[in-house]
């Protein structure tokens, strides 16, 4: 990876450009539709035909190189040299969208002015001769000064030409020597327009000036931005999801459930009676087979996200609700990081990067970790299997349904609250920005979306597999040593150090109802919320006296716990503390402390606060 | 066309409609950016030319959001932008005679 050549791919969102990367270097990686989903730097490499290894960089996409978004920042620090030393491009490759070179072709110009040795990409050239766009690549060359190459990004053979042309590169460029960069010419109106009469003429001369009527694009926009449709479209949709992520996984989980506890009882018949065995058992089988099971659900939610992303519609769907994330002082861009936090808080609080006000990137940040993520659906999932009965209501509607929408909905109302209170209590400029670009309305590709969803499978696996495995161990050595004294009554755990932290924390959390088992779960819990589940399934598996444990806990909750405590549980976790992953993240896109603190401290304070009403509330109700 | 930059007076003597004011489908072309629009700043109006909106260049909203008629859809171009009121409200064009839009 530290040698050969560095060549940047540059160029504007949305122009196919991370798309591209993948398919010259082989990498795993997110592509998307939405402005600005390259928030990190990706970098890839690959062998030349002829036996040249080349290094790629995919910088994230900018309008300009005066940046108004610390991507853009990123980017702008890379090309004129100001980044670090091993981010300067010996070679640039400026991936345009041939669709929309009247926007893209700006960029190019700005870029050759720079100096550094270019090639122009004409990328999605396939989608352009289906609209018979037919751009002369020679004579464009020709105009522009620079190579130009066409692309089609999502597959190897629309590539082969632009490696050719990569591999003729010369051959002494060092890594991190490159060549002097000339002088950005300071942005300016007249600048731009002179650039723009540039662009007209080259357009004018490739036979590409002409600026299209209505496109396939704004026939669906015609329906999907809609006054009045486009809500209840988005409405659907979401509604749909949240169905899907129930109803689709059910069966998946069934096999999952098997699988556990059929290894379970195979390992209890063959192994001896021995610590070992309860460490396998009760320890690792019992809290990584609880976490496992929502797997399913968690793949779901992702390829939803990820065919939205891909296709186009997610800034539709931030489009149509600026007006509502307007009033609390958000503008439609902080949707996008906000929809991701559903999934998980950490990638949601990356896309913030995207955000151009400080001001609503923070308070973005802010409320980011109170959208539900999916760790914290297993906890939900356990509760309202336990203590909700499966009935349906309101004519067919399933109440157990209803209760994780309304879950969903206090998780949105109460985002929707502290945004507001985060407004009236930072005073700053009145009008926020929005400045979103639409793009054109394409088919999620197949091989991405799978791309996309292995990775997600993969990191989810990866954390139960260390982060949560090794908790469990933990877990299930606090909980089994010292050993309960001879004579003791009452199950061993209770004598044990889990069982005495424990007991303490049930002090501070016998006024919202949670039991000294519930309390020991939400220890490790910071660590990964999902581990509260397993951690639940460890002590109850230890506190029982029988040996038939592994994923049984729904019935063992559902004998030992009272309704109020399961209601201010559920309460708890709308508001739960962050993980400690987050709280690293934020303290890393903040640069300071001061913000994660903030905020472990008002969600704490949040959920203490509800589970106390909640778990007050249902013990009067229930007498 | 000269580009204004410098705020005017009294906002009646800028040139053209506001975009935000360009009735939905009608083609019009960007006459300038201007910073004398309510919210506007040297900053805006530069990002809206790096954008695109620039002189001449063909403009049309798409789509308005329901409430408050915001926000504004607009193809410039070939690209499609999400812009608020007050964004929109910087630029000025000249809507095009129905017939040869």
């Amino acid at each position: 990876m530290t040698d050969g050549p560095l060549i940047a791919l540059v160029g504007n969102p949305n122009c196919g450009k991370t798309a591209l990367f993948n398919v010259l270097t082989g990498s795993r990686q997110k592509v998307a539709n939405y402005a600005g989903v390259t928030v990190e730097r990706k970098e890839g490499s690959y062998v030349t035909p002829s036996g040249r290894r080349v290094r790629i960089l995919d910088l994230p996409g900018a309008y300009s190189l005066e940046p108004l978004t610390p991507d853009e920042q990123v980017t702008a620090d890379a090309l004129l040299g100001r980044g670090s030393s091993k981010d300067r491009p010996n070679f640039v490759v400026c991936v345009t969208d041939a669709t929309n070179l009247r926007q893209n072709l700006r960029l190019a110009l700005s870029l050759k002015r720079l100096g550094l040795p270019m090639v122009v990409a004409l990328n999605m050239s396939d989608i352009a001769r289906r609209k018979g766009i037919n751009i002369d690549a020679a004579k464009l060359a020709k105009e522009l000064g620079v190579p130009v190459v066409a692309t089609v990004g999502v597959k190897p053979s629309g590539v082969e030409h632009l490696v050719r042309v990569l591999d003729q590169l010369p051959t002494a460029a060092a890594p991190g020597a490159a060549p002097a960069v000339g002088t950005l010419v300071p942005r300016s109106e007249e600048q731009i327009e002179r650039d723009q009469a540039e662009v007209r003429k080259i357009l004018a001369s490739v036979g590409a000036d002409r600026v299209g009527g209505i496109t396939f694009s704004d026939r669906i926009d015609a329906v999907v931005l809609h006054p009045v449709l486009g809500p209840l479209i988005l409405a659907i949709t979401l509604f749909l999801v949240f169905q899907a992520v129930f109803a689709w996984a059910q069966a998946p989980m069934d096999w999952v459930k098997l699988g556990v506890s059929f290894a379970g009882d195979a390992l209890a018949a063959v192994l001896p009676a021995s610590l070992f065995k309860s460490l396998l058992i009760d320890g690792v089988l019992a809290g990584l087979g609880s976490v496992l099971v929502f797997l399913p659900q968690i793949m779901i939610l992702f390829l939803f996200i990820l065919v939205l992303e891909e296709s186009g519609y997610l800034p539709r769907a931030a489009f149509l609700l600026d007006r509502i994330m307007g009033g609390v002082g958000l503008s439609g861009r902080s949707f996008i990081p906000l929809l991701s936090s559903f999934a998980c808080a950490i990638p949601g609080i990356m896309a913030t990067r995207t955000i151009q006000s400080p001001r609503d990137r923070m308070t973005t940040i802010m409320i980011a970790p109170l959208m539900t993520c999916s760790a914290r659906l297993p906890v939900y999932a356990l509760i309202i299997g336990a203590f909700i009965p499966h009935r349906a209501v309101m004519g067919g509607l399933q109440l157990q349904g209803l209760v994780l929408l309304a879950l969903y909905a206090a998780s949105v109302l109460s985002a929707m609250t502290v945004a507001f209170a985060l407004k009236r209590l930072i005073s700053g400029k009145r009008l926020q920005p929005l400045m979103l670009e639409l793009p054109a309305y394409h088919w999620p590709n197949v091989r991405s979306l799978a791309i996309g969803l292995w990775q997600r499978a993969e990191i989810f696996l990866t954390r139960v597999g260390t982060i949560i495995l090794a908790l469990m161990v933990i877990l299930w050595a606090l909980s089994s040593f010292p050993a309960a004294p001879p004579g003791a009554s009452g199950p061993a755990i209770q004598y044990s150090v889990a069982g005495r932290i424990g007991a303490w924390l049930a002090v501070v959390f016998a006024p919202i109802g949670f039991n000294w088992q519930i309390s020991i779960a939400l220890v490790p819990g910071l660590a990964a919320r999902e581990v509260a589940v397993g951690a639940l399934g460890t002590v109850y598996a230890l506190s029982a006296t029988g040996n038939d444990i592994a994923g049984a806990l729904t019935p063992l909750i559902a004998q030992s716990w009272s309704l109020p405590t399961a209601l201010s549980l559920l309460a708890w976790y709308v508001f739960a503390p962050q993980c400690l992953s987050t709280l690293a993240t934020v303290k890393r896109e903040t640069n300071s402390w001061r913000y994660p603190l903030i905020m472990a401290g008002y969600l704490f304070g949040l959920a203490y606060l509800a589970s106390f009403v909640t778990y007050r509330i249902a013990l009067c109700a229930t007498g | 066309m000269a580009t204004v930059l410098e705020p005017l007076a009294d906002a009646k003597q800028l040139p053209g409609v506001s975009l935000a004011n360009l009735a939905t489908g009608v083609v019009a072309r960007v006459i300038c950016v201007s910073t004398a629009a309510e919210g506007a700043s040297v900053e805006l109006a530069l990002r809206l030319a790096e954008l695109g909106f620039l002189p001449d260049e063909c403009v049309r909203i798409v789509a308005r959001g329901f409430l408050a008629r915001e926000p504004i859809a607009v193809r410039v171009g070939t690209g499609t932008f999400a812009l608020r009121r007050f964004e929109a409200a910087a630029v000025r064009v000249q809507p095009e005679p129905p017939h040869n839009g």
